[in-house]
């Protein structure tokens, strides 16, 4: 999966948790830039994230992520393994 | 040593002459040495536990770099000392009556708590910050350092050891380690800070403090008085805190250190969310990493929605009992808790539309700020039966005098908070209207600096100690 296609996933992945249809993502989007992007939707995000990707996330992995690009990152190397 | 004393006006001046004076490790040296000093200042051997904290954590940390497959043995022995000492000197006594009170219900014979254990000031603050280190190394987040000096200096720094903001070592370290300098603009903002947190404390917090203890000493209460105190906490509370924390950040400033900031107006906050994000940051995002976010994402707790709320629950009782040994902090806690929980199903059945129509804002602000007020009520009655009788006051049952009383004590708390307001709307504009980078409004803190100078001079309320001391 390349980088391009984890975004699409990654953004109905958002869509579907942050009740939010026309959410567009960029890779450098913080939490800050995307409404209702809170503590505890980042958990409901997180386990999405591992269940659509097939992968498992650290509280290590969780805390190092600051931007859309993290996640993407991330993804791409654990997907690698 | 207390950043409100006559001592400290004299300490902090001759610390900054010298300290510029020496290179960058005798720097470090002075430094452990005066923030040892101000912290012994009134009890000596307070100075043993913060050095156990320290040597324990140190040697902790080096050895999880050089044994990695012990890591997880020396990270349970760096928690256990430092929750050790935590736990001993705040929550010994609280657990023994606890226990007495138990026997009592249980119809077993009691006893007494005999143990006058004196909390020492700060343990909370320097306790946290310290464990970050070694969990922070144990998740690889973090290098453990070599340079004895260096780390010491990170759990010991006087100008945030007392009351924080909490460090953390992955933002501290880097700045002890480098050789540090200091800017007109670095003077200029530093002595900004000291200033606006003088005038808060001095002029704000202590002028109100009198009101609120007037009101919560009070047998013969009623709603307006009891609310009227509340309002009145809310303001001192985040005055004489952020105060500290202004007085923190610009001593240290003056030392080349930049701190973490710990307060962004929680009173313009529109949720619980919001406020969590603008009030006490530092401790906020040190339970978020290293309690929240390790336990809802355990494997236990991580696919259930019911494994979120524990998790919350759990975070928030501990939010609370961090505060305090005493039943009020963990339901202040738990009342925030509920709160946070009650906004994510409003939010949840709410059309977006609705919910984020900028419209909302302003009425949004103020109902998070009248929900602060109950949970204001809950921290300050030490003797919880008294919350359920403060929060169950009828409106209709307020005497002619106590009415009259609390509309003066209203007016006085709303005087002497006018200058808190006008902070937060002047950088609320700022922030949302002023596009520019470079805008220094140099002629706007020197007339402010010398109108709270002068403020601090005449309107200066009488001393009482900050309240973030007792935790």
């Amino acid at each position: 999966m390349n980088q391009e296609e984890i975004l699409t996933k990654i953004t109905e992945i958002m869509r579907e948790t942050f009740n939010s249809p026309t959410l567009e993502l960029t890779p450098e989007m913080t939490a800050k830039d995307i409404k209702g992007w809170d503590s505890m939707k980042n958990i409901w995000l997180i386990v999405a994230i591992e269940e659509a990707f097939e992968i498992k996330l650290s509280t290590s992995d969780v805390i190092s992520i600051e931007c859309v690009a993290d996640y993407i990152k991330l993804i791409s190397e654990k997907s690698a393994l | 040593m207390i950043f409100h004393s006559l001592d400290y006006l004299i300490f902090l001046p001759l610390v900054v002459a010298i300290y510029w004076m020496l290179n960058r490790e005798k720097q470090v040296i002075f430094l452990i040495g005066v923030s040892y000093f101000f912290y012994g200042y009134i009890h000596p051997w307070f100075l043993y536990l913060i050095l156990t904290s320290t040597v324990v954590d140190y040697y902790c940390g080096l050895a999880m770099g050089r044994l990695p497959e012990h890591k997880h043995k020396l990270l349970l022995l760096s928690i256990s000392v430092n929750l050790g000492l935590l736990g001993f000197f705040k929550y010994f006594g609280f657990f023994v009556d606890n226990v007495a009170e138990l026997f009592i219900l249980l119809g077993l014979p009691s006893f007494t708590n005999n143990l006058d254990i004196y909390l020492p000031v700060g343990i909370s603050f320097y306790t946290f910050q310290t464990m970050s280190y070694t969990i922070d190394i144990y998740r690889g987040q973090l290098k453990p350092r070599k340079n004895f000096l260096d780390f010491a200096l990170f759990v010991s720094f006087f100008p945030q050891l007392v009351a924080g903001p909490i460090e953390r070592a992955v933002n501290f370290l880097p700045q002890v380690e480098k050789k540090r300098s200091l800017s007109v603009s670095d003077v200029q903002s530093a002595l900004f800070l000291l200033v606006w947190g003088f005038f808060k404390k001095l002029v704000i917090a202590d002028n109100i403090a009198f009101i609120v203890s007037k009101i919560f000493l009070l047998e013969n209460t009623s709603f307006l008085l009891v609310w009227v105190g509340a309002f009145a906490f809310g303001i001192q509370v985040f005055a004489d805190f952020s105060a500290y924390t202004d007085i923190a950040r610009g001593s240290a400033r003056l030392l080349g250190f930049k701190l973490s900031q710990n307060f962004n107006h929680p009173y313009i906050s529109a949720s619980p969310t919001e406020f969590w994000k603008r009030w006490h940051i530092s401790l906020t995002s040190w339970i978020h990493d290293y309690i929240f976010l390790p336990l809802a994402l355990s494997r236990r707790l991580r696919t259930a929605t019911g494994g979120l709320i524990i998790s919350l629950f759990i975070t928030f009782f501990i939010n609370g009992l961090w505060h305090g040994a005493g039943w009020n902090f963990i339901l202040w806690g738990l009342y925030h808790f509920a709160l946070l929980l009650i906004y994510a199903w409003a939010k949840s059945v709410t059309p977006e539309h609705i919910r984020d129509h900028q419209w909302l804002r302003p009425f949004q602000i103020f109902l998070m700020f009248l929900l602060l007020h109950p949970s204001y009520i809950i921290f300050l009655n030490g003797d919880v039966s008294y919350i359920w009788r403060d929060l169950t006051l009828s409106p209709f049952v307020n005497s002619e005098i106590q009415t009259q009383a609390a509309l003066f004590l209203f007016g006085k708390a709303l005087f002497f908070s006018i200058p808190l307001w006008a902070h937060t709307i002047f950088s609320y504009v700022r922030e949302r209207f002023w596009t520019g980078d470079s805008w220094k409004p140099l002629a706007v803190q020197v007339v402010a600096s010398m109108i709270m100078f002068i403020s601090i001079l005449v309107l200066r309320g009488d001393s009482v100690d900050f309240i973030y001391f007792q935790f």
